[in-house]
């Protein structure tokens, strides 16, 4: 397919979400209709762009769709090129994904301001897609921060919650600053290069030092939007704010827009760079990984807990990125295609599991009207499609064969388990090996996590009255979770072919090599770089896991029928009561043990012995854990920000006296200065 | 011109020791004529016509009528005085002086070749009027040093070029009588709303 | 076109004389309306005229592509001023406030200040753009003074005094480039006429020059709000009747902004002065929204957080100006049009709330978008133009004097871009505050007057379509104004 069908097909597309907008503003007071017409549109976008991405995806080569002169700015360019094209391709199969959902889920949200929801959901996936497409610093960056702004009123439309009204203005404020440092990073290459287009950056001449800043400020610039620790602070309470099916992008896409920009500056613009780097890359994606994964475990509330969770995926999709970056720079250039190709399809996996995970959170939350783990509870029975997408998702994330997390993950550990190699001196070799225990150990923590979530929220009793009368979502929601579901289990069969094409994405950039990285082998994958070869098959595994699942029902079956007996549950001699169950707080407690100096729990009880002086009457139990991220670095920061305002404020004291004094202290200092030598 | 420079200095030492509010107003025409008259000074030389209109217009204006729209207000005024200026009469003449040696320093510095004295008197003239800006809480006295500055402005500009083209003159005349008028209207009605005109008071909006 | 200047200035100067006379409150306000709309249709025949024949001097007056730039702020702020006045006028009578004897004066008043600052920029004798300049001033104190309580008293007496003191600098300027002229040897061409300055003001004593900037940009600069000069800004910019804040805000400190570019067009004639002044006014630019941060943090009056939020955006121009370069100027030139669109729209919104509400008082104006859902939607839309954030034309331009900091190192950059950050962080803090909780309990969901979704819908219109494209009209005045004031003559 040539380029100019391409092109059209572009615009195509951006007509179709704008008139998403259109047909929601114009059917503002029928929101039902406009809920079908603007999400079924905004669907159609998605479709339109899947084919698009996997087009430019499968011919490997960068389609310019327009180019053109703006203002002042130079030549601007929307070019869709591998890299961009393989996170389009993400976009549009969660993107549409959140759209089908969406005409069921927000058929609960309809009011007169129902309209403004679906015209800003439009908007969010065209500037997303913008985000991409732009091929110069000054369209990415308004892209960017339209992507931002649309995604922040989507945060706060349920702003009857101050809650979300706090989280917004924290999420916005954040990555307004996070811009500020990409802006930064952008000029700083776009005064040597003399031009703002991305073209011209890839060949930017700079000095050392200059390389260096802008790789610290797209650093914490993109690390921000990553929400990377220690500047997350605004995602575990933004994530959970929006309605799920945003929630499901944002966590899903728009997290990963952080990677593809480290991918643009790390590969394209500033090409290798010295060791450092990739190490300390490493660094921030390790302890995000922990942290992220300690406190979902220690969350309760069903959606923060996945967006504390995203943290730990952005984390493992660090080390990736960190690794390659470290091969790279020791100039091993088939391992540094492998780490970065892991960190790649880690992004994608965890964009879908992740989605499908917010979706049937979302489903689960409606059902029920909590997000409170602890008042769910047995609703496998009562909403066995979202179990069953739920569980899926969960297996994914947790990393189990045959499902895409754990690919990308295996692939991650396989790595990192050369990075040794790539690091010198003894200390490095220590903690080369160390993080291979520490993403392991990461690894099972989030088992552990995702079966408190599966276990407490679906099996076992309803904990409350809502929970035991939710009922199962309507098929436009179940439909796009089983989808995302199945995508899971594709991705984990057939890994190969998203594999290869993350391979020619990689291929160009310099410092690494992909060629004949993975081939396709009678048994599965085969992964061949330099002294690690290696076969994945997974196709063997599932097969095993499926003998292993036929053998244990067999088993089941030879030894006899199973009774049913009916009786109440021994309860030491009370009625048991869903009370009696084991809790989500419960189930973290001995985690939360093991890990108590880094997460300070805390714990108050409330006893009343009057009753019962040897077993005394729990009131009230209330565990909490500090945040030490906030408690050592942002509370300070904005008490001394605060403490400064207010000391600064006295200049403005009121008195016109003052004032004059200004201007003559103002003058006498300026005339003494200019008449230096 | 000396004479001149030093009636100039010496009304601008008297204002700062001043706290009756007519009296520095009746001060403030003495400096004004003692600028007419060093404006027809510069003008003998020369044929420049527009000399003396610029004398005779300080005359009407600043000697004139500013001071009766100042006398006017301060007629209000009964029982205002500047009782506790915010740098005694004291400092401020100490400060004065320290101003007149910066005056002197900025000139020999910045403006050499010129006449000297004339320009550090006046540009003293210029800074003093600033001084009683910021260390006095009467607004009359304020629009006093206001007034003092556009003097010590005006002579500077005589010493080093005869005076702006006569048009300009005339627009900053204009603005003169127009900011003085402007400033009695509000001390005027400062009297009724605050019951006093010192601005000290005028403290409530800050931050 | 000389004709047309006049009639730009006379219009005003009849219309304001003649509502004197009008008793009737609303038809005063109306007939100012048709006056404004006949001064800015007259201002926009002018640019119309001046796009298609180019530059123009005669009598005194002048046209080039920087003060043309100019006269479309005022002609739009000034049409979307009158067109606030309207109900905003009429809710202070019912309020009480004002008494209908006051109305006439006000609308002359407004039109006398509309004519202050035309006048200011097409003079073309940097003496008489003095004159003009001081004579803003004064028309705007009254205008600031005008419900004549303590706080607007206070406002006005502040704005007076610190401002004339720093007028007084600007002359001590005007008047030691004048002496420079004359020194030069050039007594008997035009004094201090632009023409004859941009032709050989490079022949001027630099050192003569250099002192002669300080005082003007310290002079021009108090005018304009620069910190540590801006003292009187949020006093006078708070308590004016919010109209009046608007064209403050938005018109009057471009106008000063205007001055300090004509003088810096000659300064930068001499290549050692514009270096020193740009540098005093990236000084300043920086320092401007410094300052601002702390107010911008913690504020409690509506109309204040908007006044600082204008020391911020004349801080960022004032670092265009200063980096002298091709790209800040261009920046700067924008973002003085977007700035003055936007903060005097954004001022309409707030006196609409202020009135609603009856209170200045942040935390008391609380639910606006339940109580008036699309008046909410423009706040925001506003606050995010101000803040410099895409769609809106703000974002192009503050992205191109930044860009333009990042061509002579990096801190300078990186040191305004956090500053701004943290100013966005205060405004959009105390925006979510006013949009989102529960409203009083006594306010009913109001309908708003036509007039005011009018003026604040046509700047939501031009600031969005000045995001994405700039007419190539406009365009070519912009680069043509970045030759003047970068010193390249006329």
């Amino acid at each position: 397919m040539n380029d100019l069908e391409l092109d059209r097909l572009f615009f195509q597309m951006v007509i179709i979400f704008l008139t998403g907008c259109m047909s929601a503003v114009a059917l503002w007071k029928s929101p039902r209709l406009a809920n079908c017409v603007s999400h079924g549109l905004a669907a159609g976008g998605c479709a339109l762009m899947f084919y698009l991405a996997g087009t430019v995806l499968a011919g490997g080569e960068a389609v310019l769709i327009f180019i053109g002169r703006w203002l002042h700015a130079g030549e601007v360019a929307l070019r869709i090129d591998p890299l961009a094209a393989f996170f389009l391709l993400l976009l549009s199969v969660v993107g549409g994904a959140a759209s089908i959902y969406a005409i069921g889920y927000t058929a609960d949200h309809y009011s007169r301001r129902y309209a403004i929801l679906p015209v800003l959901f439009n908007l969010f996936l065209l500037s997303t897609v913008f985000v991409f497409a732009s091929s110069h610093a000054g369209a990415f960056l308004i892209a960017w921060e339209l992507m931002t702004l649309t995604s922040l009123l989507l945060v706060v439309y349920e702003h009857e919650h101050a809650a979300n009204v706090r989280a917004g203005f924290i999420y916005v404020v954040m990555t307004y600053t996070g811009t500020a440092f990409l802006m930064a990073g952008f000029f700083i290459m776009a005064a040597a290069a003399g031009d703002l287009s991305f073209e011209k950056f890839i060949a930017v001449s700079l000095t050392q030092p200059q390389r260096d800043l802008v790789f610290l400020l797209a650093f914490i610039g993109f690390g921000t939007k990553a929400g990377i620790i220690p500047l997350h602070v605004w995602l575990p309470k933004a994530h959970p704010a929006a309605p799920s099916h945003v929630s499901a992008i944002l966590s899903g896409v728009m997290l990963k827009t952080a990677i593809y920009g480290m991918a643009r500056f790390y590969l394209e613009f500033l090409g290798v760079g010295p060791t450092w780097w990739g190490v300390m890359v490493i660094g921030f994606g390790i302890v995000s990984a922990l942290l992220g994964v300690l406190y979902a475990l220690m969350e309760t509330d069903i959606k923060r807990l996945l967006a504390y969770s995203s943290l730990e995926n952005l984390g493992v999709v660090l080390l990736g990125v960190g690794a390659g970056m470290v091969f790279s720079s020791a100039g091993k250039p088939l391992l540094a295609g492998l780490a970065w190709a892991a960190a790649l399809f880690h992004a994608f996996n965890h964009g879908i599991f992740k989605a499908l995970l917010f979706l049937a959170a979302g489903a689960v939350v409606q059902a029920t009207g909590t997000r409170d783990l602890e008042a769910l509870g047995g609703l496998i029975r009562r909403m066995p499609y979202t179990a069953a997408a739920f569980f899926v998702g969960a297996l994914a994330i947790s990393s189990l064969p045959p499902l895409n997390g754990f690919i990308s993950e295996w692939l991650t550990l396989q790595s990192l388990f050369f990075l040794p190699q790539a690091l010198t001196g003894v200390s490095g070799k220590i903690a080369g090996a160390l993080l291979f225990i520490a993403l392991a150990m990461t690894a099972a923590l989030v088992a552990a996590c995702f079966v408190k979530v599966f276990g407490i929220a679906f099996l076992a009793r309803a904990r409350s009255r809502k929970a035991e009368t939710a009922k199962e979502a309507p098929f436009t929601m179940t439909l796009p979770m089983l989808g995302l579901a199945g995508a899971c289990l594709y991705f984990g069969l057939q890994p190969h072919s998203m594999l290869q094409a993350i391979s020619r994405v990689l291929q160009p950039y310099i410092g690494i090599d992909t060629r004949g990285l993975f081939e396709v082998d009678r048994i599965g994958l085969m992964i061949q770089a330099n002294h690690a070869e290696g076969v994945l098959s997974v196709t063997l595994l599932a097969g095993l896991l499926l003998i292993g699942c036929l053998a244990a029902a067999g088993l089941y079956y030879l030894r006899g029928k199973a009774v049913r007996v009916t009786a109440p549950i021994w309860a030491c001699g009370r009625a048991a009561t869903p009370r009696n169950q084991y809790s989500a707080t419960g189930f973290s407690g001995p985690v939360r043990w093991s890990f108590r100096y880094v997460l300070r729990s805390q714990r108050q009880r409330i006893v009343d012995e009057n009753e019962n002086i040897y077993v005394g009457r729990k009131l009230a139990y209330h565990q909490s854990i500090r945040y030490i991220v906030d408690e050592a670095i942002y509370y300070p920061v904005q008490r001394w920000i605060l403490r400064q305002a207010r000391f600064m404020k006295r200049l403005q004291a009121g008195s016109v006296q003052l004032y004059v004094g200004y201007v003559l202290v103002v003058t006498i200092v300026v005339l003494a200065w200019s008449g230096r030598k | 011109m000396n004479v001149l420079t030093v009636l100039l200095l010496f009304t601008a030492f008297l204002i700062t020791r001043v706290s009756n509010l007519r009296l520095a107003i009746q001060i403030l025409i003495v400096q004004s004529l003692g600028v007419a008259v060093a404006c027809v000074w510069s003008g003998l030389g020369s044929e420049l016509m527009h000399t003396y209109i610029a004398a005779m217009l300080t005359v009407v204006i600043k000697a004139g009528m500013i001071p009766y729209a100042l006398f006017r207000v301060a007629a209000r005024l009964r029982n205002e005085t500047e009782n506790k200026p915010i740098l005694s009469p004291n400092q401020t003449s100490l400060a004065a002086a320290l101003l007149l040696a910066v005056a002197y320093g900025l000139v020999d510095q910045a403006l050499p070749g010129l006449g000297r004295d004339a320009l550090a008197g006046a540009l003293s003239g210029f800074l003093i009027g600033l001084l009683i800006m910021i260390t006095r809480r009467q607004a009359v006295l304020q629009i006093v040093g206001l007034i003092m500055m556009e003097n010590g402005i005006y002579l500077l500009g005589l010493s080093m070029t005869r005076g702006l083209p006569l048009i300009i003159e005339l627009g900053v005349f204009f603005d003169v009588m127009v900011a003085v008028i402007v400033l009695g209207i509000l001390t005027f009605r400062l009297k009724l709303s605050f019951m006093t005109t010192d601005t000290t008071v005028l403290q409530k909006l800050k931050g | 076109m000389f004709e047309l200047i006049l009639t730009a200035l006379a219009i005003p100067f009849v219309c304001g004389l003649a509502v004197l006379a009008i008793r009737r409150p609303a038809a005063a306000a109306w007939f100012n309306l048709c006056g404004s709309l006949l001064t800015s249709a007259t201002l926009f025949w002018i640019v119309r005229r001046f796009v298609a024949q180019g530059p123009f001097h005669q009598g005194g007056f002048m046209l080039d592509a920087l003060n043309v730039l100019f006269l479309l702020i005022v002609a739009v702020l000034s049409l979307t001023a009158a067109l606030y006045s309207i109900p905003y006028m009429a809710h202070e009578l019912r309020d009480g406030h004002l008494t209908e004897k006051m109305i006439p004066r006000y609308f002359f008043l407004f039109q006398f200040f509309v004519l202050t600052m035309i006048l200011t920029l097409v003079m073309e004798n940097l003496g008489l753009l003095w004159v003009a300049v001081e004579a803003t001033t004064l028309v705007s104190a009254l205008l600031v003074a005008f419900s004549l309580n303590r706080s607007s008293l206070e406002a006005a007496w502040k704005y007076v005094m610190v401002c004339s003191v720093g007028i007084a600098m600007a002359l001590l300027g005007t008047i030691l480039l004048y002496y420079a002229q004359v020194q030069a040897g050039y007594t008997d061409v035009q004094p201090l006429g632009w023409f004859a300055l941009s032709e050989n003001a490079f022949l001027f004593n630099p050192a003569l020059v250099k002192l002669s900037a300080m005082f003007i940009l310290i002079g021009y600069g108090t005018k304009a709000g620069l910190a540590p000069m801006h003292t009187w800004l949020p006093d006078a910019h708070s308590q004016a009747p919010t109209p009046v804040s608007g064209l403050l805000s938005g018109a009057l400190l471009s106008v000063a902004m205007y001055a300090i570019a004509r003088n810096l067009a000659v300064f930068n004639l001499l290549p050692t002065v514009g270096q020193v002044a740009g540098q005093l006014l990236v000084g300043f630019g920086l320092l401007s929204i410094g300052i601002a941060v702390p107010f911008l943090l913690l504020q409690h009056d509506i109309k204040r957080l908007l006044a600082y939020s204008s020391v911020e955006n004349i801080g960022l121009i004032a670092l265009g100006f200063g980096l002298g370069s091709p790209l800040g100027l261009y920046g700067a030139l924008l973002h003085l049009i977007n700035n003055a669109i936007g903060k005097s729209a954004l001022f309409y919104v707030s006196g609409e709330l202020v009135q609603q509400y009856r209170t200045k008082q942040i935390l008391r104006i609380r639910g606006v978008i339940r109580v008036m859902p699309v008046f909410g939607g423009m706040l925001l839309a506003l606050v995010l133009a101000v803040s410099g954030l895409p769609p809106f034309g703000t974002f192009l331009s503050k992205l191109t004097i930044i860009q333009a900091m990042f061509h002579d190192g990096w801190w300078q950059g990186l040191l305004a871009l956090l500053l701004l950050a943290a100013v966005f962080a205060g405004m959009i803090y105390y925006t979510l505050k006013l949009l989102f909780g529960e409203p009083p309990a006594n306010l009913k969901p109001l309908r708003l007057s036509p007039a005011v979704t009018v003026a604040v819908g046509l700047s939501l219109l031009l600031l969005v379509s000045t995001g994405f494209y700039v007419p190539v009209w406009l365009d070519a005045l912009l680069r043509a104004a970045v030759v003047i004031v970068g010193g390249g003559g006329r």
